[in-house]
């Protein structure tokens, strides 16, 4: 995340149907869970909580292994959700591009914290649409 | 299990967790020992409480940006609040809860019985938050505690 946090207004230029990705820790492996659909998995909601605006990728400018590579050697998931639903629980997108990442966007969650990070209804409802849409494993390359 | 069996998790720095014959108060529950190794005291009647306390242990042993976007590993504060949430449950055979690290240095707790759930967020200051969700509904914050709120939260849980 940059030093200087942008302005917090959403930005609409990124498209609500845009997909925003996030690394998932693999350990412990409580971070996701599976969902009613066999073979499908989702991020617990704690994935998306943090001391300030959540770090995302956007997809039109990253694909799932960038987003994962950009912590190699550490291997993680990816998770996916659409730009729509942050904005349906009252987040605001904003473009946040960073010299070695110019797919970042930054998720600003609840108005009051005075932080930007996202209280726990909106973590929730983000963290019940996402699905994992790359799943490694620590042999993962 | 026996009373006095020990269970060790084989990390460094080493945890201990251990049976103590007599319930204390939660500053007994969480010690430092001698040469860093942590040392945990439950009462003998627990039983599905010692899973998930020591995937809270586990979880202290995160390393700082254990996330990759600069998280903080789960201190004692937030550890001990979570263990100690899990202390007052007078239910005898609740859901198994998940135990998630957080980016803030907090630990959450989360139960689910069908469709209705709940997520505890331990901060590193001790304070606890709650969250009920039922269904597809955004849910309903709940942000003060004291057992008896404990024992309601977990009859609506149980009710679904």
């Amino acid at each position: 995340m940059s030093e200087r946090l942008p302005a917090d207004a959403d930005d609409q230029s990124i498209s609500g149907d845009e997909i925003l990705y996030r690394r998932i820790p693999l350990n412990p492996s409580e971070m996701i869970q599976e969902t009613d659909v066999p073979g499908e998995f989702r991020p617990s909601s704690g994935n998306f909580r943090s001391e300030g605006p959540l770090s995302v990728d956007r997809s039109s400018l990253s694909s799932p292994e960038q987003t994962r590579d950009r912590a190699k050697p550490a291997v993680f998931h990816i998770a996916g959700v659409q730009a729509k639903v942050a904005r349906q629980c009252g987040c605001r997108i904003v473009k946040d591009p960073l010299p070695d990442n110019p797919a970042h966007v930054l998720i600003f969650g609840d108005h009051d914290s005075g932080t930007g990070a996202l209280n726990g209804k909106q973590t929730k409802a983000i963290a019940k649409a996402a699905r994992l849409v790359l799943f490694s494993n620590i042999s993962s390359s | 299990m026996g009373a006095h069996e020990m269970i060790t998790i084989q990390s460094q720095p080493t945890m201990r967790l251990e049976y103590q014959q007599e319930r204390k108060s939660l500053t007994h529950f969480l010690g430092q020992g001698v040469q860093g190794v942590q040392v945990i005291k439950v009462p003998p009647e627990w039983t599905w409480q010692v899973e998930p306390i020591k995937k809270i242990l586990g979880a202290l042993l995160l390393p700082e940006n254990w996330d990759s976007y600069g998280g903080h590993a789960p201190g004692i504060g937030s550890a001990a609040a979570a263990i100690d949430f899990i202390a007052q449950i007078t239910h005898e055979d609740p859901p198994r809860p998940r135990v998630v690290p957080l980016g803030t240095g907090g630990v959450q707790l989360e139960w689910r019985n069908g469709q209705r759930e709940l997520e505890v967020e331990c901060s590193p200051d001790g304070s606890i938050e709650v969250l009920k969700i039922e269904g597809d509904s955004e849910g309903e914050q709940c942000p003060s505690f004291n057992t008896a709120d404990i024992t309601s939260l977990f009859s609506w849980l149980l009710a679904a």
